[in-house]
């Protein structure tokens, strides 16, 4: 039943669908690639080899009552125009070289790809503490509706949001693009432009410390790398127990008192690392 | 609501009229950094108290923007008589209200004491901090209530506005600012008369009128104060414009950063739409114009005014190449204006008292005030307003009170990660756009930090760099790449890996991004780099050469020790070492173990002798 001895597995994280996988195949296979084919699938910039095996007597075309699945005139297999999306054919193929995508799939399954690549790796939260929190489509609609129906109000929308969920969710995104009409492509280039988005779960308590070149002067590097240890996270992430976010600023007009570091809207000034811990304890 | 100019005026008479100025009044900052310093604690309390007492209705209590002082905070002044106390605590309040409200008599411990002469100053306008200043376009700030209507309108608000209305036409407005000589205050220093003009020229539909209060260099908070503590100003300094060029609406963009500043702008408005100041057919004159606050999000390139209006359209930030300008083809494709926070509170001044009088102030090239923070290694820090020409060394040693600690001077940088660093043989440059221009700065928005001896210029560049490198939009090349490498050369200057050919490798990448950026943020990028360079030669070069830095502040070059005939061996440093690299019994002197050492300066501060070296 299995035609081939081999499959060829690929990190899709690492695919850039340079093409070098083909052509090594084409000339393996003297110029009949078998395994890794210029008509793979391609799920945002990325080559997913294709795993079918070109049976000689293909379980999925036997199943397939609607001619949804094909040999075409090169001999290989394909999903033609009849295809209903039953599914009778994946779950046919030995090889599992058949996927069944919905519409909406097929684009949070690409949002993925795109918020894999922006958020920090190193953020790794786990699996127990991972709220994503579910949103609540009125809400978002309300958000919108406080605001004129122009593709600029796009910002002011995305604001408000964050101030509700403390951050971007990816469903509120969705559905922004979808209820404004305006391109997902676009609400993410906005939602990614601007420092004070934030497209992951923040903690309950966010950490502002100021960078800005008058408490860089007066030490505020120090401050942070206190922080930094304090805490075990960098500027930028978020406490394992989602307790604390650790956010560097660029100025927030306190000079007076610098080095100058907020939390949750609480001015602490003339800080020095000694303090620090005290400071932090103060927040549960 | 008002339905003419003469009803404008009536109004002022009924304010005027209803204002006792003997009245008492306790004027407390209320400014983002006095709230810091938790002001509010001590309003609260000064609430209490009147109310205690039964004065709540003989007593104002006014919590007013910020006045400037902002070393010194919590502050009040105590009017009609203007006594100035400072550091304020909740617990004073009560004797305030007994000893010089009921009994006219002073509090030593309030006041403010010269740090020069030792004395105690009573009365606001006799410290040299504001007596070396010239509080044109900050006058109205720690005399109102940024809110009230009737405060702005008993200080003579709107008068201009009135008159720019009814009567004078829009080429008038234009001449008068034209002739005053005002100049762009948010960096670029372009005449505003001319940019009017400009804009007035075209023709369109629908005309912007933008102000940017972005205010995104670190530093710099002047913008943060105008529209926190006399935000009607913007409003009428707006709508005076709108009138001039023909414009039909009008936006302020706030960075989010400033919510004070957004919610008492927010209630001007308002206040304004009720009173017919904003709207359709305003003051019945049959003009008519409307503000919106838009948010900004944390982007330091939206300051540059393309992209701020990228960002107006809900887009990304990113600018636009000049040609056509904002003035032909602005937001939606429209003439749209757009000026500083504080070039628009400057316009009702000038309409108020004549262009000729503000042109009285200042240099041949730049007319007028500006208002300037001191910030950084000086002893008063805060907001400072004086003429165009002062020279630096009064703004930084008279008004400043010089560096504290006894430490000595070494520069001061002005204009923001687009400007340059002074040395001290420069501190008798006349502070104007074309001087600092021509010392190889720039005036910037204001922004002026002092050094001192204990800065290394190096890291100083190496941070400016950095700031420019994490807020570079990307689009062009020669910003995107050039800042980064630059970055990495002068990173590695102060690991000690720098060579001597980097400094002709940095002027040369310096050349490209002057040349050929898109825009401001890389064109002038390159200014911090090439001033240190160029008035702190010697630093570089013994970091370079030397593998040393003077300043002591670079970790690669620096060497954490103690000394044992200081150390008392009271083990404060051992315990507040993040890498425990110090050892030593109790009572005995204490070693650093230079292996384990990460040079963070932990134990030079924790040490109560000073037995804590570095070199």
């Amino acid at each position: 039943m299995i035609d081939s001895q081999t499959i060829v597995i690929s990190d899709i994280k690492q695919c850039l669908n340079c093409g070098n996988c083909i052509t090594a195949c084409k000339r393996r296979h003297k110029d009949v690639s078998r395994h890794v084919r210029d008509r793979s699938a391609i799920l945002g910039i990325s080559l997913i080899p294709n795993l079918c095996k070109i049976c000689r007597n293909p379980k999925c075309i036997e199943t397939c009552n609607r001619h949804g699945v094909e040999r075409d005139e090169e001999g290989h297999i394909v999903v033609t125009e009849n295809c209903v999306g039953c599914g009778l054919c994946m779950r046919a193929c030995p090889y599992s070289a058949i996927l069944l995508f919905s519409k909406l799939e097929q684009e949070i399954s690409l949002l993925e790809r795109i918020t894999s690549f922006i958020a920090p790796r190193k953020s790794e939260i786990p699996e127990e503490d991972k709220k994503e929190d579910s949103v609540d489509i009125n809400k978002i609609e309300e958000i919108i509706d406080r605001f004129p129906k122009i593709p600029s109000s796009l910002m002011g929308v995305l604001q408000e949001i964050q101030v509700e969920y403390k951050y971007l969710p990816k469903e509120s995104l969705l559905a922004v693009a979808d209820k404004m009409g305006i391109p997902l492509s676009r609400v993410y280039n906005v939602a990614t432009f601007y420092n004070a988005f934030s497209l992951i779960p923040r903690g309950r308590h966010i950490i502002h410390v100021c960078l800005g070149t008058a408490c860089h002067v007066r030490g505020a590097g120090k401050i942070l790398e206190e922080l930094e240890r304090n805490l075990g996270v960098k500027a930028g992430e978020t406490t394992e127990d989602m307790k604390f976010t650790l956010e560097s600023v660029n100025c927030l007009g306190a000079c007076a008192l610098g080095p100058v570091m907020v939390i949750d809207g609480e001015y602490f000034g003339k800080v020095t690392s000694e303090k620090i811990g005290s400071i932090l304890k103060m927040f549960e | 609501m008002l339905k003419s100019a003469i009803d404008l005026e009536e109004y002022r008479k009924s304010v005027n009229q209803k204002t006792d100025i003997n009245k008492p009044c306790i004027i407390v900052c209320g400014g983002t950094g006095c709230r810091a310093y938790s002001c509010q604690k001590v309003i609260n309390s000064f609430k209490d108290e009147l109310a205690q007492k039964g004065l709540t209705e003989t007593v104002r209590l006014l919590i007013s923007g910020c006045h400037g002082f902002c070393e010194m905070g919590p502050l009040a002044v105590i009017r009609p008589q203007g006594i100035f106390y400072n550091r304020i605590s909740p617990e004073d309040t009560k004797d305030i209200i007994e000893q010089t409200i009921q009994k006219n008599k002073v509090i030593e411990k309030l006041l403010y004491t010269d740090p020069m002469t030792g004395n105690k100053i009573v009365y606001e306008r006799d410290i040299p901090f504001y007596k070396g200043q010239k509080r044109i376009v900050l006058k109205n700030n720690g005399f109102v209530d940024p809110v009230s209507m009737d405060d702005y309108i008993a200080f003579n608000g709107f008068s201009a506005w009135s008159k720019a209305l009814f009567d004078m036409k829009p080429e008038d407005i234009v001449n008068e600012i034209m002739k005053s000589g005002l100049r762009g205050r948010g960096g670029g220093g372009f005449p505003t008369g001319l940019k009017w003009k400009l804009t007035a020229a075209n023709q369109a539909d629908q005309k912007y009128v933008v102000c940017n209060a972005d205010e995104g260099d670190p530093g710099a908070y002047m913008d943060r104060s105008i529209v926190e503590g006399n935000p009607y100003a913007i409003v009428e300094g707006m709508s005076i414009a709108a009138k001039a060029i023909g414009g039909t609406e009008g936006y302020v963009y706030v960075r989010a950063e400033y919510p004070l500043a957004i919610s008492n702008l927010d209630s001007a408005i308002k206040s304004c739409r009720e009173y017919n100041l904003l709207g359709k057919n305003i003051l019945d004159s049959g003009f008519s114009f409307d503000i919106h606050i838009n948010k900004g999000s944390g982007a330091f390139v939206c300051g540059e005014e393309t992209a701020l209006i990228m960002s107006l359209e809900g887009r990304e930030g990113t600018p636009k190449p000049k040609p056509p300008f904002p003035a032909q083809k602005g937001l939606w494709g429209k003439p749209t204006l757009i000026n500083n926070v504080e070039t628009y509170a400057n316009v009702p001044i000038i309409l108020d008292r004549g262009a000729d009088w503000f042109a009285g102030f200042g240099t041949e090239g730049s007319k007028g005030t500006k208002v300037f923070s001191l910030v950084g290694k000086i002893n008063n820090t805060g907001l400072v307003e004086v003429p165009m020409g002062t020279p630096l060394r009064e703004i930084v040693f008279a008004i400043g009170g010089g560096v504290p600690n006894k430490k000595k001077f070494k520069s001061v940088q002005t204009g923001g990660p687009s400007g340059g660093c002074m040395p001290d043989h420069m501190l008798d440059l006349h502070i104007d756009f074309d001087q600092l221009t021509k010392a190889g700065s720039m005036m910037g928005s204001g922004g002026m930090i002092v050094m001192d001896e204990d800065t290394c210029m190096v890291e100083v560049a190496r941070y400016f760099l950095n700031f420019l490198k994490g807020e570079s939009c990307g689009k062009c090349v020669p910003c995107r790449e050039g800042i980064s490498q630059m970055l990495n050369i002068v990173t590695g200057i102060t690991k000690g890996t720098g060579v001597l050919s980097d400094l002709d490798l940095l002027k040369e990448i310096s050349a490209v991004l002057k040349d050929a950026s898109l825009c401001a943020l890389g064109q002038t990028a390159p200014n911090p780099v090439l001033s240190t360079i160029k008035h702190f030669e010697h630093e570089y070069l013994a970091h370079i050469q030397e593998k040393s830095c003077p300043a002591k502040v670079c970790r690669a070059l620096i060497t954490y020790g103690i000394d044992e005939t200081k150390c008392i061996g009271c083990t404060k440093c051992a315990r507040q070492c993040p890498q425990s690299a110090v050892s030593g019994e109790k009572k005995r002197p204490h070693t650093i173990e230079q292996s384990k050492c990460i040079k963070c300066g932990i134990c030079f501060q924790a040490c109560p002798v000073n037995a804590v070296w570095v070199k």
